[in-house]
């Protein structure tokens, strides 16, 4: 990061590289709009251009600082429009390619997993991401939200319990 | 050793890989499964909402090579980056770019005691009195007044 701060394009990419992939899936989950999310990651990246200077490593880590940006972004985003809409990407997925049925069936409880994620309100939403998908901590994800780590489990336990509802999952007993 | 619910609680927040359950909760977590056979139904089904999330996988596009070309490169591009980060409100970099010397300009000038016009038009009197009263023909008043 001291060398990004101090101009080093290198150095940049190599962290471009390591967080542009991980910043997508958060930003395309939470969106669920491929371009607005993508603008998102860009705009992440760039912040850690030219922003370098601000970051402190001893009281975050830098994946903590960007998924930060990046929340904060969406939030925003969330802000501006009042309505998400949902556009096909055509870039290609890196899945191991499966049979046409087996893709099918994914590709159909992968919907129903996003159809149910729009449902959760934006920092429900957020909180689920950071922890399950992009397995943060506890405690960097609440800071992040900026809540304590028992009002992140109570965030985390009211989305799980609304997924379970809408993806009708029922108690194995 | 924790109670039943609050167990099912901290499963509702983490999910049932005990992989993804925090540290600080772990050992309290694996020693209530141990003594409550009861609790492996909840883990399953918390399981289950664990494997259908991981199902929704966003194709994940390479935008490397269009962060890395949109990064600015000069000092005076990054200065106006770290001013103006909204890349998609880009119009207004090149006519914030252009105001810059006028800001300067302005700035400094603000800065300058000489460019106060109140303070110059005080001056300007003052000047004029002490010269009415050292000579009051050279000011342009009468000698008698």
């Amino acid at each position: 990061m001291r060398r990004v701060a101090l101009g080093d394009r290198a150095a940049f990419a190599v962290l471009v590289d390591q967080h542009q992939r991980p910043l997508s899936a958060y930003a395309r989950r939470m969106l669920n709009d491929a371009a607005a999310a993508d603008d998102i990651v860009q705009e992440t990246l760039l912040r850690l251009w030219t922003h370098a200077g601000r970051f402190d490593g001893k009281s975050a880590r830098l994946t903590t600082w960007l998924h930060n940006i990046a929340h904060n972004l969406c939030i925003d985003s969330f802000r501006k429009q009042s309505r998400i809409t949902y556009t096909d990407d055509e870039t290609e997925s890196d899945a191991p390619m499966a049979g046409p049925e087996a893709q099918q069936e994914a590709q159909e409880k992968g919907d129903r997993v996003r159809a149910a994620l729009d449902l959760l309100p934006e920092r429900q939403r957020s909180a689920l991401l950071l922890c399950h998908y992009q397995g943060l901590s506890n405690r960097d994800a609440a800071s992040i939200l900026e809540v304590s780590v028992d009002a992140l489990e109570s965030l985390l336990a009211r989305a799980r319990r609304r997924l379970k509802k809408e993806l009708e999952i029922h108690a194995f007993s | 050793m924790l109670s039943a619910d609050r167990f099912r609680e901290l499963l509702d927040s983490y999910g049932g890989r005990s992989s993804q359950w925090p540290p600080e909760h772990f050992d309290e977590m694996h020693a209530f499964v141990v003594a409550h056979p009861e609790a492996e139904a909840w883990i399953a089904e918390s399981r289950a909402l664990d494997e259908l999330l991981d199902s929704y996988q966003p194709e994940l596009p390479d935008l490397a090579a269009s962060i890395l070309a949109s990064a600015p490169s000069s000092l005076m591009d990054r200065l106006l980056a770290w001013l103006v980060p909204d890349t998609r409100s880009g119009w207004w970099r090149p006519a914030f770019a252009s105001a810059m010397p006028l800001i300067l300009g302005v700035a400094i000038g603000v800065g300058d005691p000489n460019t106060d016009n109140a303070e110059n038009e005080e001056l300007i009197v003052w000047e004029a009195q002490e010269r009415a009263l050292i000579n009051p023909l050279a000011s342009g008043g009468s000698w008698y007044e």
